[in-house]
């Protein structure tokens, strides 16, 4: 009996055994995780949040291969981020998500019809992907030679998403078929009067159709339009999922933290964040801090090192100089940034604060010419917004130095009262334009076709 | 008592429950060793050139990512001597550098304070006999729509630079050419204004003391180079235009004599991602017109990039009658520009390419690129360099005056992984490794 126990036992043992190695075979050869391709390829933060997502991944729950892909896609890693999310797709066939982000990744990576199958996938698990599919879909067409494809793709999305009834017009547009576009700029436009794009985009259907009025008007419409067209898409995609990983996050809290009785907290992360890797928004974002904070020294030396290492801007200017003269910095060498911030922006700010220094250092004719300048920049604002009428205002104050320099305002005048229906004041203003310019082309061109009409 | 079977017994009781429990304890820690599919690999890497070059940084090292847009070899001073000139972005500068009898480098900085120079073209527009140069001011390196822009002239004076501004008030100007547009015998000029959302293609006339009537050729955003030549063989200068925001083009300007100008768009590409990144004149085929060179490789519109399969280089055959005939002659990821030299002195031109958009987070991917002719206009790659990276500016011309082409190239590293970083570097040719004509032609 003890032997026939004995015998049972070691049997259950030994299948037990064989067993038990069979699933510790099958789990040691579950897929690791990719690792990056080489290290210090992101800063420590990144590469802890990294370390996280391995170790989920490496036991994975649902959406941990997913999340581990996306980590590497919003960081560039296209190839890694591509193994995860076929890994993701073998686990779990039924997310829509994994499918979508594979279409985007392979998107990155040139792969375009993978990229194409992995959408139609997503767009049939999830319709409210169906558009945003359908878009990028075209767009990988459009990559491989293939406008027919692309139409058809674009042809299915709906009405209401500008990005691809632009695109789609434009194909219409650019495969000669100006006239079918025709009808969907003009609806399109009906719909989405501020957009300049699509104005650009009729502008060259009217062309092709030979109405060359309709073009020129088209187009000086657009220079007076603020809003463009959202079509990089993939791109927005991995812009938006870039806060959710690594430093990128870190940073998103820390702005999220910045209220006026938490300044000290956010200061210290922020330069903890610089500490572990430099970031010119966070540089510039603790400086505006501690401008508030009373601290322009500190705030001075942050936008200096800024402006040398991430280049100089209006903006950036703008700051360095309120910060110097926040910090007491000399005058004159507050006066030389902004003058400075005035090469790279013709703005009525930056002229707004100059001007006490001209005051005090120069003539009155130079604060009059700054003031002209001031409301010519302001002029122009008002005119790209379109709001002609306070343009008119301006530039016509502008106008009044007759500095050389005006010439513009004069010009952009003569654009206002046109648009304005008032030809005669507008011609007069194309030609005080010249009498201060006379090489100024499109002061001569305007009188050329107006004042023949 | 228990006897030894019992503890047999029990021994096997223990293990038939202890294996699971320690396996169920163990499971976690058990690592991943399985493999993935291996990872896609989309990046440009060819064998190496066989060219004897020799590399050389010519701007001093920094630790911040050095932003060069544009490089050219010239002889700025007459004495036989060129330099390397180039529009430093980020410093927003104008240097020259020159080699000294010692055979090193020395930099020179020509002007600065301008609002990040684009494009540097080097010519004697008031024919006093000394090299003037024209600067395209972008005025910024980012995505703006806000005038700016300026196009801004440094007259050679003696030893100094007086600095004009011939035209302000545009959006962004990327390029700036000069040539006799009119026949008037002065220099005129073809200017790119790039803008972001709203752009322009002008031509100034010149109308004597610096003064310029700006036409507009074309009105399209994102025009990067407007090369002058004389396209159609009349004895004229025409005007062609890289036109790489919302359309993809290339255009030509006939000129009809008179400043009059026919627009002739010789190429649309429907791919809206193809990324325009240059355009440049050369007679690629020696047969006695001017052909066209064309890259694309630009992804600035992505925080970090990869090289996509539809990047590269064509060649834009010129056959006469404004007909142009288009071969793809590279597939280099991210490539940004061209240069023409016979790099081999077998007497045919080949091609060099740079690129600022390679895989650069590996090593061995190809920064430059050597396409060597087969003298039938079939090229084969061959890597010179994978360092630095994001190379937008590639220029050759003999620069130790040994009689062979080297090359310059300029780096703009705005986008990471920031590794193996360079501003300006030059690739010399020596003698050394001459073997005097034993792999030519």
């Amino acid at each position: 009996m003890n032997r026939l126990r004995i015998t049972l036992l070691i049997t259950l043992l030994a299948i037990e055994t064989v067993l038990i190695a069979w699933c510790i075979n099958k789990r040691i050869g579950r897929p690791a995780p990719p690792r990056l391709p080489a290290d210090g390829m992101v800063d420590a933060e990144t590469a802890r949040d990294f370390q996280r997502l391995w170790i989920l991944a490496e036991n994975p729950r649902r959406g941990d291969w997913l999340a581990l892909g996306q980590a590497f896609a919003v960081y560039g890693f296209f190839p890694q981020a591509d193994q995860c999310l076929q890994q993701a797709i073998q686990l779990e066939p039924d997310s829509a998500n994994n499918w979508f982000w594979s279409g985007l990744v392979l998107n990155r990576l040139g792969q375009t019809t993978r990229s194409t199958r992995q959408l139609i996938q997503a767009a049939r698990l999830d319709p409210g992907l169906t558009d945003t599919c359908h878009y990028i879909a075209a767009r990988n067409h459009l990559r491989n030679d293939s406008p027919e494809l692309a139409e058809a793709e674009l042809r299915q999305i709906g009405t209401g998403h500008l990005a691809g009834q632009y695109l789609l017009t434009y194909l219409l547009v650019h495969t000669d078929r100006p006239s079918a576009a025709m009808p969907i700029l003009d609806a399109l436009i009906a719909q989405h009067s501020d957009v300049h794009s699509l104005y650009q985009l009729r502008a060259r259907a009217a062309e092709a159709l030979g109405d060359s009025d309709m073009a020129r008007q088209d187009r000086q419409t657009v220079e007076r339009l603020p809003e463009t067209i959202a079509t990089d898409a993939v791109a927005d995609q991995l812009g938006e999922r870039s806060f959710e990983f690594g430093l990128e996050k870190r940073i998103f809290q820390a702005g999220r933290l910045n209220t006026p009785g938490n300044l000290q907290a956010v200061v210290n992360e922020l330069k903890a964040i610089l500490e572990i890797s430099y970031r010119p928004r966070v540089a510039r974002l603790l400086a505006s801090i501690e401008l508030q904070r009373r601290q322009p020294e500190s705030a001075v030396k942050l936008l200096q090192q800024m402006t040398k290492r991430d280049g100089a801007t209006a903006d950036s200017l703008i700051e360095l100089g309120l910060a110097m003269d926040d910090a007491g910095h000399e005058p004159t060498r507050v006066f030389q940034i902004f003058q400075q911030a005035l090469q790279y922006r013709l703005d009525p700010e930056i002229c707004r604060l100059m001007t006490p220094f001209v005051k005090t250092q120069s003539s009155q004719a130079d604060v009059d010419r700054l003031e002209a300048l001031r409301q010519h920049a302001a002029g122009l604002q008002a005119f790209s917004e379109n709001r002609i009428d306070q343009a008119v205002k301006l530039f016509e104050t502008a106008a009044s130095t007759a500095h050389q320099r005006q010439a513009d305002s004069n010009f952009f005048l003569g654009e206002c009262l046109r648009l304005l229906e008032q030809p005669h004041a507008a011609l007069d203003a194309y030609r005080r334009c010249l009498e201060l310019r006379p090489h100024h082309g499109r002061a001569a061109d305007a009188l050329d076709r107006y004042g023949k009409t | 008592m228990l006897t030894s079977r019992r503890y047999i017994e029990l021994a096997l009781v223990g293990l038939v429950i202890a294996v699971p429990l320690a396996t169920t304890i163990a499971w976690p820690l058990l690592p991943a060793q399985g493999s993935l599919d291996p990872p896609v690999n989309g990046s440009s890497i060819y064998p190496p050139s066989t060219l004897p070059l020799q590399s050389l940084r010519l701007d001093p090292p920094s630790p911040v990512p050095a932003r060069f847009s544009h490089v050219q070899i010239v002889d700025l001073d007459g004495d036989l001597q060129p330099e390397i000139l180039a529009c430093d972005a980020l410093a927003n500068r104008l240097v020259a550098y020159h080699r000294t009898d010692d055979n090193t480098w020395t930099e020179h900085t020509i002007s600065s304070d301008m609002a990040t120079p684009a494009h540097a073209t080097v010519v004697d527009i008031d024919a006093d006999g000394d090299l003037d140069i024209l600067v395209a001011i972008l005025g910024n390196a980012f995505p703006d729509d806000s005038h700016v822009g300026r196009v801004l002239l440094l007259e050679r004076n003696g030893d100094r630079y007086d600095r004009h501004v011939l035209l302000e008030a545009t959006r962004r100007i990327a390029d700036i050419q000069a040539g006799d547009l009119d026949g008037d015998g002065d220099i005129d000029l073809a200017v790119a204004e790039f803008g972001y959302a709203r752009g322009r293609i002008l031509w100034l006339e010149n109308l004597g003391q610096r003064h310029f009537r700006d036409h507009q050729l074309l009105f399209a955003p994102g025009t990067i180079n407007v090369p002058i030549a004389d396209l159609d063989n009349d004895g004229d200068l025409d005007i062609v235009a890289n036109v790489t925001q919302d359309d993809e083009e290339i255009w030509a300007f006939e000129n009809l004599g008179h400043g009059r100008f026919q627009k002739r768009r010789l190429h649309k590409w429907l791919n809206f991602d193809i990324g325009g990144s240059g355009l440049i004149t050369a007679d690629l085929d020696q047969d006695g017109d001017t052909d066209l060179l064309v890259t694309v490789g630009d992804n600035l519109e992505y925080a970090y990039t990869y090289p996509q399969p539809y990047h590269g280089c064509f060649w834009f055959e010129n056959n006469g009658e404004w007909s142009f005939q288009i071969h793809r002659i590279s597939h280099l990821g991210g490539a940004h520009a061209a240069s023409v030299a016979d790099l081999d002195g077998d007497g045919d031109n080949d091609v060099v390419l740079v690129s600022m958009f390679n895989d650069w987070r590996r090593n061995d991917t190809a920064s430059l690129v050597w396409l060597e002719n087969d003298g039938q206009q079939q090229f084969t790659h061959s890597q010179i360099a994978s360092q630095p990276t994001h190379l937008v500016t590639v220029a050759t011309g003999d620069l130790n005056r040994d009689g062979r082409p080297d090359i310059v190239a300029g780096g703009w590293h705005v986008i990471p992984p920031f590794r193996r970083l360079g501003g300006v570097n030059a690739w010399l040719s020596h003698r050394s490794h001459d073997n005097s004509g034993g792999d030519r032609k």
